[in-house]
């Protein structure tokens, strides 16, 4: 992943806390250091930013999974509050599907 | 959108407003009033002096700058606009609806010791902040008073690759909500990249209703936000109010954002940014610190395409004529 893509997610509002994580596609196709993201934002909106700037198909429901604990991040809570202040988060993008 | 069914000429008649013989238009010194569709717009007719971005920014209030024959009407043939920088006039934008739902209500009216319809109460807001300050007296609710009234992902934008979480500003004398667009301009853009940024982030506030876009600091380095100040607010519009000022904050971003990161962008060369035609004009409209920046041109302007167009319920076309 290019610096320019990185770029595209920062946002920091003055004073807010931001923070960064290893980021995959769940194929392994993608993967960047993703940094400056707020804290504050929806882990669901954060997984849809990533899906599109991949390219990932975007009629599909895209979720984080976090690597150390193999559990999906909440899409509607802030990712700040799941991710905490690890410094090497890896988070993986995944798509949200029922098998049956 | 039809104009809610209330009865404006009391309320502007009670303010010192009088109509203008012949139209739909009601004036106060130097502000007037009209109802355009679902709004109600007061307007200066005093030029705005300066960087029309940096004239409201900050400041209590709806009112912001914008362009003439954007959502400011164009002045009478022959009449003179004033000299440069004097395209922009203040403006002052309602929904009337989140007025007109409150008609009747009691809790919504009541200053100087009589009674006040709540279009009375609202316009009277416009004109106790039209000089940019707190109403004397008004206080800010808690935030969390306001954070009530944003709908479940009310402040959180996405576009494309792109996402914003907003917040709400509520301290003693200030209410906002603002969203970052950009975190911060990196340092040394070139004059041609400001201008069309200068330029992009006027055409957001011109485009949309009651969004403001921050100044860009020459130097950059700073944020580029976008914020609806709802300073001096009657408490009880902001049931109303809020969510609109959200969805207006979301969708002006989502608009802005894309074009924005592209032209700040360090590593990517905007070399058809400076070879474009009409570089030269953007950066005298923009910034006319730099309009004797000589720029090369070509034959078109490369404007970076838009990603998404939202629903545009909070836009307006511009004024033929």
């Amino acid at each position: 992943m290019s610096v320019g893509e990185q770029a595209v997610m920062a946002a920091q509002p003055p004073g807010a806390e931001t923070l960064s994580f290893q980021a995959a596609d769940v194929t392994g196709t993608h993967c960047a250091t993703v940094s400056d993201v707020q804290r504050a934002l929806p882990a669901g909106a954060v997984a849809q930013s990533l899906a599109s700037m991949w390219s990932l198909p975007q009629n599909v429901p895209w979720s984080l999974r976090n690597d150390s604990t193999g559990a999906f991040l909440e899409d509607d809570v802030p990712i700040g509050q799941q991710v905490g202040s690890e410094a090497e988060a890896r988070l993986t993008v995944t798509p949200r599907t029922h098998l049956g | 959108m039809p104009v809610p069914n209330m009865n404006l000429s009391e309320g502007l008649e009670a303010l010192g407003f009088s109509r203008v013989p012949g139209a739909d238009t009601w004036r106060h010194n130097g502000v007037s009033f009209a109802a355009e569709g679902a709004w109600g717009v007061l307007r200066t007719s005093a030029a705005v002096a300066g960087d029309p971005l940096a004239a409201q920014w900050g400041r209590a209030g709806l009112w912001k700058a914008v362009s003439v024959g954007m959502r400011h009407r164009r002045p009478a043939r022959g009449a003179s606009v004033g000299a440069r920088g004097s395209r922009f006039r203040r403006i002052f934008e309602l929904p009337l609806a989140t007025v007109a739902e409150r008609e009747g209500d009691a809790d919504a009216g009541a200053a100087e010791g009589r009674a006040v319809s709540p279009f009375e109460a609202a316009i009277a807001w416009g004109l106790a902040t039209l000089d940019g300050q707190c109403p004397p007296g008004w206080r800010a609710p808690a935030r969390a008073e306001v954070e009530k009234h944003v709908p479940p992902g009310g402040l959180t934008m996405r576009s494309g690759a792109h996402a914003r979480q907003g917040e709400v500003v509520a301290d003693g004398g200030r209410l906002a909500l603002r969203m970052a667009i950009l975190a911060h301009l990196p340092a040394g853009l070139s004059e041609c990249r400001l201008a069309w940024l200068r330029q992009l982030l006027l055409d957001a506030q011109d485009r949309w209703r009651l969004v403001r876009l921050a100044p860009v600091a020459d130097a950059g380095d700073g944020p580029v936000e976008a914020e609806v100040d709802l300073t001096g607010a009657p408490p009880w519009l902001l049931d109303g109010l809020v969510p609109v000022a959200a969805s207006a904050l979301r969708h002006a971003v989502a608009w802005v954002v894309g074009p924005c990161a592209f032209l700040a962008h360090a590593v990517r060369e905007p070399r058809a940014l400076a070879l474009c035609s009409g570089a030269r004009d953007v950066a005298r409209l923009a910034c006319p610190a730099v309009s004797s920046a000589r720029t090369p041109l070509l034959d078109k302007p490369a404007v970076p395409p838009l990603r998404e167009g939202p629903a545009v319920p909070l836009s307006h076309k511009p004024e033929r004529g």
